[in-house]
């Protein structure tokens, strides 16, 4: 076949969940990606989730996408996070074994209708009239497509480097692509330089675990995806171990031939994720660094050395992990590296993930200069059914800051001048407590479900979710538990001395619903049905709070800006915000109003055109 | 389409000890102005006014007219009410306070044109000329914001908020960057900083109230060689002896500063250190500080003792003021004595056409004229009318802020998680972010990237 629907441009986390979903739009669906066997691959840590993460992956699969189904197969060490505080910060994280998760992740892809997986480089476009019409190989074959979406993470123009040794690569052992970003850049795209690094990998049988601490799965392990019932695997620990002084010097006698420090990488790291000699460097006084050591599957030899990333010279990364506790003997398998990569900034994308110079051409994943395998995912998942929508003749699908993550993860992209890599923080969420992980099914597995994605198991379950709410609300919150029932089973609480309805002893900290249900007799109820309520019965203060803002900020979200209108007749705007406002082309009120350099002031001013314009009945168009 | 909350500000410019007005607009403004209205404004129909007196809790603020416009007869198309107070700063201040209190929203700039824009109150031509008033307005309003937070105030504030933004940044690593090897700041601390930055603010709001410091009043400068009289001139104008005066020259050494009411306008008058070239020490010390003042001053008062010839001494002063022109007024001191004819001439050379107001401070003649002059300066040359509203915002903002603050308070003692914590370390942190006008969207994880060690 030489003509389709969709072309996927890289089999990263990014393109299985565009290619799933165009798929499952029904549309005919190619994934070219350097090296089919690699699609799927973990290019550097082997877990999936983490603080913030985890909501995406759970996000994601409410609307139908793969990544939770894929490490739900494939996970070797699952635990939820934040156990200690309350629902709203939990996050699922599980390590993976990284050979079996794009086993895992190609058999969902090989297995599905309309999708083909093809091998080969990409390194170039057929645009015609502003549209993208087809891609073109580097063998000089050219396969047409109605829509496009790039997902080439790292590899483009992709540079590794270890000490001052440096060779084109997208990553370890893989081709960089060339031509893609020149191409791009013809056609006026605008890109940028940055650098993640990796630690190196090491035997496990070189490991003296007897010096390092334990870290212990969760019993049972709880599942990603709304879809799985439960998780049978056997399950492994990961380990703990500190740098020390020692570590520390003998890193330090790299410094002159590290890449970082002596100016050879160019690209901008991101500052949370940092090498071990930027670590030493910045806060010398800390005399000790976290290193946990990560399984990288059953069989697979390789243990993952989470802490230690770096691009020193390979003698000295060997010398100084040799300093670890329990590291002493340790093998190395594959050393540490940094990459730097081409990206776009995304502020030349729509909401929908597609450019603004080429119709029907989207990004998604590292190129947008984001990093890791969730934000990725998330990306590719509202790239490919956004391109699908736009080919179906339908509305696009966008979710605001107020409904996930996701929505933050896309806003923020498009809104913000980033400097560094961006990744996912729950602190960056202003509607953290709306946005549990526990109840991304209730806010988005409706749009799931409507747009085809969902399947009925999950969507029953979800109904059956509901229900199970309803009823706790309506059938015991009201309910009045007498001071010697409470008295006798609850004692970690002030005794009571008058009855009391089951909504107000809720309020007190220490009291959980499961037990006052139990007083009451009340049937079993699933744990996230009895969660939900409990959580909107003891901090309704913080949710109302919450709702407060959230409406305020629907308001705003809710007057749309006409596309074409033209800012630099609104001489009242200042210089800034007419720039801003002319390049970032707000879809709406509340998103102009976030954009780094619109005032109040200018806000005020659009408020006042916009409703000029409405009022001259002025078609979209031509504004 | 658009809000339609109450929002208020006072809507003319401070005309010389007549009458303020202030307009309340949106649904429901005239049941708000009746809450605090002697006389029943629900019932009254629109189109009329109302004497009567608005009082708080009892307490009488002021007589006052009302005049009620039902929507949509009126400028914005909401129903509005305007009030007309007795053209005082501190009246006019109540008045709002208490409305802000009750839950009105200071209007932002421009916003009562806005609105009639929205509602269909003026044609499609006049789009245009609202959104310069609103642009125009804002950029005024930003400027006096500034002014008000110029120096020690806008550093107390600043230096709060990162305080804020430190234990905002505390909580957020307790959540983000839980597995990270942090130690993590205990709650008993954490209340600790809270009582001591709510004490803080406290402070500030305090100075606010006594309408010094805070409401950060124009600074009119008696500037003169020594023994000119500027001494006596600053106790004649406040009407009290407030600084010692004495026929020996360099009697005053460093500038004395004293706060009072010209024509509605909350003046500061300073008295500095005589300028002299053969001076003493600690003088110099005076002297060097006066050139500051210099600057900063919104208004100059030459003094000179026109009963003597213009000496070097003169000279020097004159030299050092030439370059302000602009702001500066000439009071010719001693004319109980006799009017010396080479000190106008001189005068006139330097600062030509700038007329020498010939008092005595001895024998308090004049000084009316003084004030006449301070109070005419000023109207024209300072924008009182957002200098109300300014303050009346930032006073609003620290007593929001103080109040989320011993919210959070009793959240830490009743332990509840970091994510609870940090909704309210960030509500308070917005609202003195919305004082200093700069953005903090990113400033906690920022903070977090920068101090700690992050990231594996
Ligand atoms: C060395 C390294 C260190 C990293 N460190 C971290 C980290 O510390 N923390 C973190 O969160 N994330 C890290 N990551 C990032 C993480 O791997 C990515 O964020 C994530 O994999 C991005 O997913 P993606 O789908 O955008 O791209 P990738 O997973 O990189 O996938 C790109 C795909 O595109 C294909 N491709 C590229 N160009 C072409 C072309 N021209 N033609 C055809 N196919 C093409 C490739 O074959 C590949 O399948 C690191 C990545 C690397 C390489
Ligand atoms: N006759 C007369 N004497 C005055 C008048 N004003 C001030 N004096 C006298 O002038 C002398 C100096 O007055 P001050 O007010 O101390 O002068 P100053 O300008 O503050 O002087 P320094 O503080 O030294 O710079 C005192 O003896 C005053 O009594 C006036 O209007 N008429
Ligand atoms: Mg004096």
């Amino acid at each position: 076949m030489n003509s389709f629907d969709v072309i996927v441009i890289g089999g990263g986390h990014a393109g299985i969940e565009a290619a799933w979903v165009c798929a499952r739009r029904g549309l005919q669906t190619a994934l070219i990606s350097l090296d089919i066997k690699k699609i799927g691959l973990m290019s550097c840590n082997p877990a999936i989730g983490g603080l913030a993460k985890g909501q995406l992956v759970r996000e994601i699969d409410a609307l139908g996408g793969l990544m939770g189904r894929i490490i739900d197969e494939s996970g070797i060490h699952f635990k939820m996070l934040n156990t200690s505080k309350g629902p709203a910060v939990q996050s699922p994280r599980a390590q993976a074994d990284r050979g079996y998760y794009a086993v895992v992740a190609q058999k969902f892809l090989n297995n599905s209708a309309n999708l083909h997986l093809l091998e080969g480089m990409v390194s170039g476009l057929g645009v015609r009239n502003g549209k993208v019409t087809s891609v073109l190989l580097n063998d000089g074959s050219e396969i047409k497509a109605r829509a496009v979406i790039l997902t080439a993470g790292t590899f483009l123009n992709g540079i590794i480097h270890v000490g001052l040794n440096h060779l084109p690569a997208g990553r370890a052992g893989d081709l960089p692509a060339r031509g893609l970003s020149e191409t791009l850049m013809n056609y006026g795209f605008r890109t940028g330089r940055l650098k993640t690094g990796t630690p190196p990998r090491i035997h496990r049988d070189s490991i003296d675990y007897s010096k390092t601490e334990e870290q212990k799965p969760d019993n049972p392990p709880r599942p990603f995806s709304f879809s799985t019932d439960r998780i049978n695997r056997q399950q492994i620990s990961c380990y703990i171990t500190y740098t020390n002084p020692h570590t520390h010097d003998i890193l330090r006698e790299g410094f002159d031939e590290s890449p970082m420090f002596t100016g050879r990488i160019q690209g901008v790291g991101p500052r949370y994720c940092p090498s071990i000699e930027d670590k030493i460097d910045r806060f010398a006084d800390k005399s000790r660094h976290q290193i946990f050591l990560e399984p990288e599957g059953y069989t697979n030899p390789e243990v993952y050395v989470n802490g230690f990333s770096t691009s020193l010279p390979g003698p000295i990364q060997e010398r100084a992990i040799r300093t670890v506790s329990g590291l002493e003997k340790c093998r190395i398998i594959r050393l540490g590296y940094a990459v730097e990569y081409d990206f776009f900034p995304p502020d030349q994308l729509y909401a929908t993930l597609e450019t603004k110079a080429i119709e029907h051409l989207y990004f998604a994943g590292q190129v947008n200069g984001t990093s890791g395998y969730e934000e990725a995912a998330a990306q590719g998942f509202l790239a490919g059914l956004n391109a699908a929508l736009k080919l179906q003749s339908e509305e696009p699908f966008a979710l605001k800051r107020s409904e996930a993550y996701i929505g933050v993860l896309i806003d923020d992209l498009i809104n913000k001048i980033h400097e560094e890599p961006y990744r996912m923080f729950t602190s960056r969420a202003e509607f953290r407590l709306l946005l549990r992980q526990d109840n991304a099914d209730l806010r988005l597995m409706d749009h799931g479900y409507r747009l085809g994605l969902v399947d009925d198991h999950s969507y029953d379950r979800l109904q059956r979710k509901r229900e199970e709410i309803k009823k706790i609300r309506d059938a015991h919150l009201q309910e009045i538990i007498s001071p010697a029932t409470f008295n006798e089973k609850i004692t970690h609480s002030a005794p009571l001395t008058q009855s009391q309805p089951v909504e107000k002893l809720l309020r007190r900290p220490e009291v959980n619903l499961v037990d006052l249900l139990r007083l009451k007799g009340a049937p079993e109820y699933s744990r996230d049905a009895v969660l939900d309520v409990e959580f909107s019965v003891k901090y309704k203060g913080y949710l109302d709070r919450q709702q407060a803002l959230l409406e305020k900020f629907v308001k705003t979200e809710g007057v749309r800006i006409p596309e074409a209108l033209d800012y630099n007749v609104i001489k009242a705007l200042s210089a800034e915000a007419r720039e801003k406002l002319n390049r970032i082309r707000p879809a709406n009120l509340g998103q102009a109003a976030r954009i780094s350099g619109v005032s109040p002031s200018d806000i005020s001013v659009l408020m006042v055109y916009l409703e000029k314009y409405r009022r001259m009945g002025v078609p979209r168009e031509t504004i | 389409m658009y809000e339609k909350d109450i929002i208020i500000a006072p809507i003319s410019a401070l005309q010389g000890g007549s009458i303020n007005m202030l307009r309340l607009s949106g649904e429901g403004a005239v049941e708000c102005a009746d809450a605090f209205f002697s006389r029943d404004l629900i019932n009254a129909p629109g189109g009329r006014f109302y004497f009567g007196h608005l009082q708080n809790k009892n307490r009488i603020i002021d007589d006052v007219i009302v005049y009620i416009f039902r929507a949509p007869h009126s400028f914005t198309g909401e129903d509005v009410v305007e009030i007309s107070c007795h053209g005082n700063f501190f009246i006019t201040e109540e008045i709002l306070n208490t409305f802000i209190d009750a839950g009105c929203r200071l209007a932002e700039p421009g916003e009562f044109s806005r609105r009639a824009f929205l509602n269909s109150k003026m044609d499609l031509l006049q789009a245009e000329a609202v959104a310069d008033l609103i642009a125009a307005k804002n950029k005024s309003a930003v400027k006096n914001s500034l002014k008000q937070l110029h120096g020690g105030l806008s550093h107390s504030i600043q230096s709060i908020k990162e305080k804020l933004i430190h234990l905002a940044s505390m909580v957020e690593l307790d959540i983000d960057f839980s597995e990270e090897e942090i130690d993590i700041i205990p709650y008993d601390e954490i209340r600790k900083e809270i009582e001591v930055l709510t004490d803080d603010l406290k402070r500030l709001i305090n100075t606010y109230h006594t309408g010094k410091n805070f409401t950060s009043s124009s600074e009119v400068l008696l500037l003169g060689k020594p023994n000119v009289g500027k001494s006596s001139l600053m106790n004649a104008l406040i009407n009290r002896e407030r600084v010692i005066v004495s026929g020996q020259p360099g009697t005053t050494r460093d500038h004395i500063h004293e706060d009072i009411l010209i024509h509605d306008h909350l003046v500061r008058l300073i008295d500095s250190a005589g300028i002299r070239r053969k001076a003493e020490a600690i003088e110099k010390a005076g002297v060097k500080r006066s050139v500051q003042l210099i600057e900063d001053a919104v208004l100059i008062l030459l003094v000179v003792d026109l009963s003597q010839p213009a000496d070097s001494d003169d000279s020097i002063v004159f030299e050092q003021l030439k370059k302000h022109h602009h702001k500066i007024r000439i009071i010719g001191n001693k004319k109980d004595l006799s009017v010396h004819p080479d000190m106008l001439s001189t005068l006139e050379k330097y600062f030509t056409g700038i007329p020498v107001i010939q008092v005595s401070a001895r024998e308090k003649e004049n000084i009316d004229v003084i004030h006449d002059t301070i109070g005419a300066y000023l109207r024209t040359h300072t924008e009182d009318h957002e200098h109300i509203i300014t303050n009346a915002r930032h006073h609003r903002l620290l007593k929001q802020c103080v109040t989320q603050l011993e919210q959070t308070r009793e959240a830490v003692e009743q332990q509840l998680g970091p994510e609870f914590l940090s909704v309210d370390f960030r509500t308070a942190i917005n609202y003195l972010a919305e004082l200093t006008g700069d953005v903090t969207t990113d400033d906690i994880l920022n903070h977090i990237f920068s101090n700690f060690c992050i990231g594996k």
